[in-house]
């Protein structure tokens, strides 16, 4: 504040009895401009990268449909993913299955922390275990995928053969679990985030009111940051959709569309980063197929965030 | 409390700092030389073992040249060699008849040599013992894309009725492509139903070491470091033929048959005019036993060492760069 | 003011009464997940990293954080050797070093400057939500699709060879901001969105012109969410493997680089050669580079922690 009050100028014997306020120097006016245009710049560079991933994935789809003869139709719906059918629908299954099995996870277990971090727990408390936390969001992809074949797998084997479900060495649950912890610090910490900024004022009105803490914080805390939690958890379920390395060793490369998350699967990611360390010649139809399919994939992320914002923009509430 | 400006600042200044002092204070320890050439090396996974340590121990030789090598799969190797950007392709595996051609039509013909055999050993548990050996007609049952073969009984009836967990690498991999030209046919890019697939080896070691009823097929290295986990399964080249267990001296002396596969470098014609890539090449060349065997391989015999060296002075000769 | 006001009022109900301390014992557990499988994570890496020692058991803490502390010194170090013994970490450090550095003054600015953009100044229309969608769904573009647009683009300069920035250093940086630039554009939107009117109504009545009131005082009262994106971001960027792989030339060099023209390796890449390879001995390598990996990510996290905290201690509960 007193850099602002600093900034007025004195008033003199001429000006005593016109107002205080005088319009930004020419100085600041161009500061002003160029900020704007500095601003706009950075906002078109998103706009700048996906035209380019979008030119170069058109490009080659094209070129994939023309040289492989598959039709649009075939290629999404087929379930022979290997040349020369390829039918991706095994590959979209799968996706959509690591997708909801991880958020199945992550979101409860997140936003319960976030909600504990943010409310509940003492500050000393907060300042060790929201870092910790973070920790695992910058843990290698691949560390998670070695986490997933040491421990997982061999824990779930223990829980449920005993009861004769039969887990294959690679198989889904397993890679919902693993993805599921790692996105799990992208709702935590981001929601913490918005859930701390909610006015105090608000708690307080509620407590006034006789509510108790749970009341108060899953009524009226998580309302008000709702819009922040929401877009936490559309970051993390876009995350668990792009995730590729551990995803590809903890459910491994066998297209499947079966229900059953015990057995291995195949997701658009893992196809995609298989096609590229291959062995395949270049320009050949399997190699043109991992830019169809990274296309279907933008496309169906495209889809699920205009859907949840129009979702979101009915829920949202502003709190001044 | 900092503003915005000041904590801007600081971080600038902080990491203006950092990025003078840091890479000055760890990269001027060393005191290397500063390295003025580069031979660049790009290709498959596997023999990226052994063109690694050619790298390391090159460097001992010409600290002044600067190798670097990389892993983008074959195909990939071939692709970014057409692309003028790569000096030597490792390969797994010979070059197609469109890449030889394009390549011709660059003006980036090459020039091959052999570096290595690799063996491809069948696996199963060492608890199995009904499993004598293996031919190849049984394999070929088990793993091409149609097979029904779901218990070891079906391979042979003398086998007990169990199960049969099926590994093997994905089908991007070069090991994949070539066992199953040797064993199925060529052309043939699919798996089998059922199968365990891995893109990584040492998953398949895990996988079938878990097992008792696994069976599954990586390259030899992957076996000689693991035999206590593993059982290797001599293989019958055709009816009439001896069951062959891998080990290094059957590899080399294409006992081991049909799935003993040579191990490649392709090396631009052009880039030989440069000394650097000249004296790497030869460094690699003359000391390939070494080489190969230490990264697990079986090195190339004599014929092969002669044809290499015949060769390569030819390649040196039309290049311009007579071998010293 | 703190936050842990509960009401002295006691409710009649039963359930009532129940409730907020089962939730409050779910919250916790929920929180401690997260806490255990980290716990797991770092343990059964140390264990791998640090070789097995039979006879010593692991609280001997200690001669167990000396060993570790050798183990790191000797990584960072070396470069590739011709055993696992004399193999180091130390392109793969520097390397990533440098990328770290150059991330963060791509990705930093231009995420807070989008971010300030869409909140502050941009009008709400349609081209506004197509612009926040675009973000949103670039978010989950997989990873390795930003690795064939670096390649395409920056690498290669979509042809063109005078903008082509080779396997540079520079590629690898802009390529990874791209990937991590959503992130920091969304948290920071709702760092930004958070911050009460009032404070920028006070600072308009007062005078300040729009630029000055967001840098002057929106900015650092959102700059604990700003620095949590940035946090997730960088920690996400450090550990990367695909998209890495796609724009780097080499998987081993022997010489770290010494500018950001110059060829590298980061990091997990060089750990990602080592866990394939057969040998035992380097699975151990390739743990130790983990531990190296995470070591690194703790002390990042650990200054833009301090910072965001010191930023953020005045404007709590407003």
């Amino acid at each position: 504040m007193g850099r602002v009050m600093s900034q007025l100028p004195r008033p003199t014997s001429k000006s005593r009895d016109t107002n205080l306020w005088a319009s930004p120097g020419p100085w600041r006016r161009l500061e002003g401009s160029f900020a704007h245009v500095f601003l706009v710049l950075c906002t078109l560079t998103t706009v700048l990268t996906t035209v380019s991933i979008l030119v170069i994935l058109s490009v080659q789809t094209v070129q994939f449909f023309r040289v492989s003869g598959v039709s649009p139709f075939q290629f999404l719906f087929g379930s022979d993913v290997e040349s020369p059918h390829f039918g991706i629908l095994p590959l979209i299954w799968g996706t959509a299955m690591v997708a909801v099995g991880s958020s199945l996870i992550a979101v409860p277990v997140g936003l319960l922390s976030a909600i504990y971090l943010s409310e509940y727990a003492p500050r000393r408390v907060r300042s060790v275990l929201k870092p910790s936390l973070e920790l695992l969001a910058g843990i290698p992809t691949i560390v998670y995928g070695f986490l997933a074949l040491q421990l997982v797998t061999p824990g779930l084997r223990l829980l449920l053969n005993p009861i004769g479900l039969d887990v294959e060495q690679f198989n889904a649950l397993s890679a919902c679990i693993v993805v599921g912890v790692m996105i799990i610090p992208m709702v935590s910490s981001l929601s913490e985030d918005v859930l701390s900024a909610v006015p105090q004022g608000l708690r307080e009105a509620a407590y006034g009111l006789g509510a108790t803490k749970f009341e108060v914080s899953t009524r009226i805390v998580l309302p008000a940051a709702l819009s922040g939690v929401f877009a936490s958890f559309i970051l993390a379920v876009s995350r668990a959709v792009g995730e590729t390395m551990a995803v590809v060793l903890a459910a491994g490369r066998v297209p499947s569309l079966s229900l059953n998350p015990l057995v291995s699967i195949e997701t658009m990611t893992a196809y995609i980063v298989a096609v590229v360390g291959g062995e395949e010649a270049p320009g050949s139809p399997t190699s043109l197929s991992l830019f169809a399919v990274a296309m279907v994939l933008f496309i169906v992320t495209l889809s699920m965030n205009i859907v949840s914002r129009v979702v979101l923009a009915r829920y949202r509430e502003a709190y001044v | 409390m900092l503003t915005l400006r000041q904590t801007t600042q600081g971080l600038g200044t902080f990491l203006k700092v950092l990025s003078l002092v840091v890479p000055a204070a760890l990269a001027g320890c060393g005191g290397e030389s500063k390295p003025v050439e580069m031979v660049t090396v790009d290709g498959s996974s596997t023999v990226f073992r052994i063109s690694q340590k050619a790298q390391i121990d090159f460097n001992q030789v010409a600290p002044n040249i600067q190798v670097s090598v990389g892993n983008h799969g074959t195909g990939g190797g071939f692709d970014r060699y057409l692309r003028n950007e790569v000096d030597v392709i490792d390969a797994s595996r010979d070059a197609k008849a469109e890449e030889t051609q394009k390549a011709k039509e660059s003006g980036l013909d090459w020039t091959r040599f052999l570096v290595g055999y690799d063996g491809i050993t069948v696996v199963v548990h060492p608890k199995n013992d009904f499993v004598k050996s293996l031919s190849v007609e049984q394999l070929k049952k088990l793993y091409q894309p149609e097979s029904e073969i779901t218990t070891w009984k079906d391979l042979d009836p003398s086998w007990p009725d169990k199960k049969i967990i099926v590994y093997s690498p994905d089908s991007a991999s070069g090991t994949f492509e070539f066992f199953m030209e040797a064993i199925v046919g060529k052309g043939v890019k699919t798996q089998r139903k059922g199968v365990q697939v891995s893109p990584d080896d040492n998953q398949l070691v895990a996988g079938v070491a878990g097992d008792e009823g696994a069976i599954g097929y990586f390259g030899y290295g992957y076996f000689a470091v693991n035999k206590e986990r593993l059982r290797a399964v001599p293989v019958q080249n055709g009816p009439d033929a001896q069951p062959v267990m891998p080990t290094p001296e059957t590899i080399m002396s294409k006992e081991y048959a049909p799935l003993a596969r040579p191990l490649y470098i392709f090396v631009k014609n052009s880039a030989l005019k440069r000394s650097a890539v000249a004296q790497f090449v030869k460094h690699y060349l003359g000391n390939i036993e070494k080489f190969a065997t230490s990264a697990n391989f079986d090195a190339p015999n004599e014929t092969d060492r002669k044809a290499n060296e015949e060769a390569l002075n030819k390649a040196l000769e039309s290049a311009g760069n007579p071998s010293a | 003011m703190s936050k842990q006001t509960q009401g002295n009022y006691v409710p009649h109900s039963r359930s009532r009464r129940l409730l907020g301390p089962l939730f409050a014992i779910a919250c916790v557990l929920a929180t401690l997940t997260g806490v255990v499988v980290l716990a797991i994570l770092l343990g059964s890496v140390l264990t791998t990293g640090l070789g097995h020692r039979p006879g010593r058991p692991w609280y001997h803490l200690p001669q167990n954080l000396w060993d570790l502390g050798q183990l790191m010194v000797s990584l960072v170090s070396k470069t590739p050797g011709e055993s696992a013994q004399t193999t180091g970490f130390r392109v793969g450090v520097i390397s990533s070093l440098w990328l770290l550095g150059l991330i963060t003054l791509f990705a930093v600015p231009v995420g807070l400057g989008a971010a300030i953009y869409l909140e502050e100044y941009a009008r709400p229309g349609r081209i506004n939500t197509i612009i926040q969608t675009n973000i949103a769904n670039l978010a989950g573009v997989p990873s390795i699709v930003y690795g064939i647009l670096g390649l395409t683009l920056f690498v290669r300069g979509f042809g063109f060879k005078s903008f082509a920035l080779g396997y540079s250093i520079w590629a690898g940086a802009l390529t990874l901001s791209l990937l991590v630039l959503p992130v920091i554009i969304i948290a920071a939107q709702e760092a930004i969105r958070a911050v009460p009117i009032t404070l920028r109504q006070a600072a308009l009545a007062l005078g300040a012109t729009k630029w000055q009131t967001v840098r002057d005082h929106v900015l650092p009262a959102a700059l604990p969410g700003i620095m949590t994106g940035i946090i997730l971001s960088l920690s996400r960027a450090i550990g990367e493997t695909a998209p890495v792989l796609m724009v780097t030339q080499a998987s081993s060099l022997l010489n770290p680089p010494r500018g950001p023209s110059d060829q590298y390796v980061p990091l997990p890449l060089e750990i990602y050669n080592y866990a394939k390879y057969p040998d035992p001995a380097d699975q151990t390598l390739a743990a130790g580079g983990i531990l190296l990996l995470l070591v690194l990510l703790i002390s990042m996290n650990a200054v833009a922690i301090v910072i965001r905290n010191r930023s953020g201690r005045l404007h709590r509960n407003i």
